[in-house]
């Protein structure tokens, strides 16, 4: 049973680790923790579904749907909200509690749009194929959301790494106003990256949406947790420790849900995440972007 | 009408109840916000005290108000226990420990058994009344504003504003910290107990994550600029649910648009009582400082310390008291204006002292000893290591060889903060006075550690603690009336000129009662006035019998003004002399002054 249970986990922690690269992103160029991160992948699953079952349309242009609507609201909540607090240098707290607002009205208007109570991909959706490779059931849905998560990892690691625009966000991670002052477009490319960070957090709420097949206004708050906890454990800003914390905490969540019957792992892991703060505020993994003030 | 009242009471007491409990949690996280730390940990406090209180009257049968006692208790010990680790982190990392940490509390209750799980405590007597509420509130809400009063309140101001200048200015910053979060988780605690005891029934539910922010919420929506500020969010955010129950699913929505709206446009929070005062149009002119005494003339008493004036025998009686125990304050008794101390003691010994960041060499084995009633500069070429060797003697780096004593005293692992109790002050290059605080407030962070009274005194304002502070404020007006600086003493340090900015500074650090001063460019921004005068003030200084240490690029005012001179070049000492000496010292010419064109 290992094997399948390493499977579920890895199926389960690429979500996470795409989850929270968006969340660390944003916190790494912006300086933000941007606790509608989780409300924004709730938005996500929502988009996905109204494309699919309202215009009855196939599940990609549910994909591109959540894409596009997330990715504008992340935009928009760094437009109409971020920016003003950063034109006033508002002290770092000032915009986590914007970000909160944020989060209270998207489940708040979900909740009166689509109900509070659970929702569910039609059948025919999701994708149906199943086969057996030894004692392991794999099915079709488990790989596709793997290999969407990795593909899309792999796409933002080789932007941050080899293009001008992945320097140009390095840079900024590093100092924004001297990135500013070598003329780079700072704002603009805050913008950019508050679309990319929600598209991805939009797209993982699709995938977990499938996943669980269940969506409700009230799905982004575990996962914001988990998302701090990646962050914590990866290091904050930091886009590999946020791979490898995303997956780490997949393996962890089903091996402990497996065989260890008491939710107490839960305690277990916040415990850890203390400790680790207290030990190393940089993460197990990471290397902080840190800003020199 | 008493009908009437009776069923307003039954059907909204409950609403009554939690609006005082979360104006008694605004409050809790309101103390660790007045120091700069963002802590999320007062739910959990909360959860603790709820589930102490009532397992004790629920369980053990305890009565109510012993049940509540300790219920406060329990999280304080909570927090005195994991506050030490805790604090040391800063920002966002301590947001997420306290975050972790609030999470771990709610998965521990949701699986003990005592706790009841999941299901959480039911039947819970319900013990709160109204006026337990409303007394808790009144008690809590006193003593924090007497405490905003206080040295206390000013140096939870300076943290926020500048750790590092706190700890200078004899703040031992972690046990304020640690202050700040005890008592925020004994307010949470207490809140806790009284919820329980009015609710009936807690659950581990109650104290998540989503409560931990809808706390800070209530503080930020309200303000923290005043005790008012946290008490309006915690209302406005309990009783808004209920007004907009027609909007049913929508009316959180309308939640999430204030908060939103309240950080944008209202940023220091909805009540925020310069912008009251604005909107009352009062005119709020500073107290007028004629009736202290300085008016300008001849400073009252304790000013002839820093004046080497023949009258200053004549008044020390309130800042004799003040300063009792300090060298300074018997020199001053003296009145002469000839030191005390003999000149050749040693003050401050840095023998073979060694610094390296990483791989680089700052300082190689730099030796010279600063002696009392002299001035003594320390001058070389940019990065030479002059401001590294301060930021050793005043215990914010440790050297990594070599030894610096003060007065005898090895000052090996010494906090900061003990330093400055020691006798060492300093200014900084880059100025660093509390911008956001008065002019007088920023001379009375000075006083800190000289002003002496306990938690009982403070929040009964016994005589003694009022008259400790009235007297740390005439010193502190006696020494901005002295650097003419008394007319702007209730402004905001912020509003001052450069210059004005280092006389403060200067101010600042002599408030500390020094024996040696530790000035880092003291002069860098100033005309030559001022610098002619200024050079007599620490000249003065100096014939007190202080030792005074200076940093500084201004040839003309180091050779002027120094008894003894030595020279850091690459992180070595390669001269140390008289000004003449010094002057014409090849190795220096070659060095420092050569580059200059002087001598």
């Amino acid at each position: 049973m290992l094997e399948q249970q390493l499977l579920n986990a890895l199926t389960l922690g690429s979500v996470y680790a795409l989850f929270a690269l968006g969340f660390t992103l944003v916190f790494g160029v912006l300086a933000v923790i941007n606790l509608s991160h989780g409300a924004v992948f709730m938005v996500g699953s929502y988009a996905a579904l109204v494309v699919v079952t309202r215009f009855e349309a196939p599940l990609w242009l549910g994909f591109i749907a959540a894409t596009l609507v997330s990715g504008l609201l992340g935009l928009a909540v760094d437009v109409l909200i971020l920016k003003p607090l950063r034109a006033r240098g508002a002290p770092h707290l000032i915009p986590m509690i914007a970000t909160i607002g944020v989060a209270i009205i998207l489940t708040s208007g979900a909740q009166g749009l689509f109900g509070a109570e659970m929702q569910r991909f039609p059948e025919g959706v999701l994708p149906a194929g199943e086969f057996t490779i030894g004692e392991v059931h794999v099915q079709a849905l488990e790989i596709a959301i793997v290999a969407i998560a990795f593909a899309l990892m792999a796409a933002l690691f080789l932007a941050i790494k080899r293009t001008q625009l992945g320097r140009a966000l390095r840079a900024i991670a590093e100092s924004p106003k001297a990135a500013y002052l070598l003329g780079i477009n700072v704002e603009g490319l805050f913008h950019v990256t508050s679309f990319a960070a929600a598209a991805l957090g939009g797209i993982a709420g699709v995938l977990i949406g499938l996943n669980f097949n269940a969506i409700s206004p009230f799905m982004g708050q575990p996962i914001l947790h988990k998302g701090i906890a990646v962050i914590i454990l990866g290091g904050m800003g930091d886009i590999r420790g946020a791979l490898i914390g995303g997956l780490f905490l997949g393996f962890a969540e089903v091996i402990s849900k497996g065989y260890l019957a008491s939710q107490m792992g839960d305690a277990v892991a916040f415990g850890l995440l203390f400790l680790i703060l207290l030990v190393r505020p940089s993460g197990l993994f990471g290397r902080v972007l840190e800003r020199k003030a | 009408m008493t009908v009437w009242l009776g069923d307003f009471w039954s059907t909204y007491s409950a609403l009554i109840f939690t609006v005082g409990v979360n104006g008694l949690l605004a409050l809790s996280i309101w103390l660790t916000l007045a120091c700069g730390l963002l802590s999320l940990a007062n739910a959990a406090f909360m959860g603790i005290g709820a589930y102490v209180a009532a397992l004790l009257t629920l369980k053990l049968g305890w009565p109510y108000e012993a049940a509540l006692t300790t219920g406060a208790l329990a999280p304080a010990a909570v927090a005195l226990a994991i506050g030490a680790p805790t604090l040391r982190l800063s920002g966002v990392y301590l947001a997420m420990a306290t975050l972790a940490f609030g999470e771990v509390t709610r998965v521990i209750v949701l699986n003990l058994d005592i706790t009841g799980g999941p299901e959480g405590l039911n039947g819970i007597p319900l013990a709160t009344e109204w006026w337990h509420i409303a007394a808790i509130l009144a008690v809590v809400v006193y003593g924090l504003a007497r405490l905003r009063r206080s040295h206390v309140g000013r140096a939870f101001e300076a943290i926020k504003e500048d750790e590092v200048a706190a700890r200078l200015m004899g703040i031992d910053v972690d046990r304020h910290k640690l202050f700040a979060f005890v008592l925020g988780a004994v307010i949470a605690g207490l809140a806790g107990g009284l919820n329980a005891h009015y609710t009936f029934f807690i659950s581990p539910q109650e104290y998540g994550f989503e409560n931990a922010v809808d706390i800070l919420t209530m503080a930020v929506l309200g303000g923290i600029s005043s005790l008012i500020g946290p008490l309006v969010g915690a209302t406005l955010l309990t009783l808004l649910p209920e007004l907009l129950r027609f909007l049913h699913d929508y009316r959180g929505a309308v939640n999430g648009v204030i908060l939103v709206l309240v950080v944008l446009f209202l940023p220091t929070g909805i009540w925020d009582p310069k912008r009251i005062r604005a909107w009352w149009k009062q005119d709020f002119s500073p107290i007028p400082l004629s009736m202290k005494g300085g008016d300008g003339g001849s400073p009252p008493g304790g000013g002839s310390m820093l004046k080497a004036a023949p009258d200053s025998g004549a008044e020390v009686g309130i800042r004799g008291a003040l300063l009792r125990a300090t060298a300074a304050g018997r020199l001053c008794k003296d009145g002469s204006g000839t030191p005390f101390v003999q000149r050749a003691v040693t003050m401050l010994a840095i023998s073979n002292v060694g610094k390296s960041f990483g791989g680089l060499r700052v300082l190689e084995d730099v030796s010279f000893d600063v002696p009392a009633g002299n001035i003594f500069g320390l001058i070389g070429p940019n990065g030479a290591g002059k401001t590294t060797v301060f930021n050793i003697v005043t215990g914010l780096l440790q050297p990594s060889s070599g030894t610096i004593s003060f007065q005898g005293r090895d000052l090996a692992g010494t906090a900061p903060h003990f330093i400055t109790r020691l006798g060492i002050a300093r200014t900084f290059q880059n100025i660093r006075i509390f911008k956001q605080m008065t002019l007088l407030e920023n001379v009375m962070i000075g006083m800190h550690h000289l002003i002496d009274y306990g938690p009982l005194a403070l929040f009964f304002a016994t005589p003694a603690c009022r008259n400790a502070e009235r007297r740390a404020r005439e010193r502190a007006l006696e020494l901005l009336s002295w650097l003419k600086l008394e007319q702007q003493a209730n402004m905001l340090a912020d509003n001052l000129s450069y210059g004005d900015q280092r006389k403060l500074e200067f101010a600042r650090a002599l408030a500390t009662e020094p024996k040696l001063l530790l000035l880092d460019e003291p002069v860098a921004g100033m005309n030559s006035a001022e610098k002619t005068v200024l050079m007599d003030e620490i000249r003065n200084i100096r014939n007190r019998g202080y030792g005074v240490f200076v940093i500084e690029h201004d040839m003309r005012f180091v050779m002027g003004l120094c008894d003894r001179i030595a020279v850091l070049n690459f992180g070595r000492i390669i001269a140390e002399g008289s000004p003449d000496e010094i002057r014409n010292n090849p190795d220096v010419i070659e060095a420092y002054l050569g580059k200059e064109g002087a001598p």
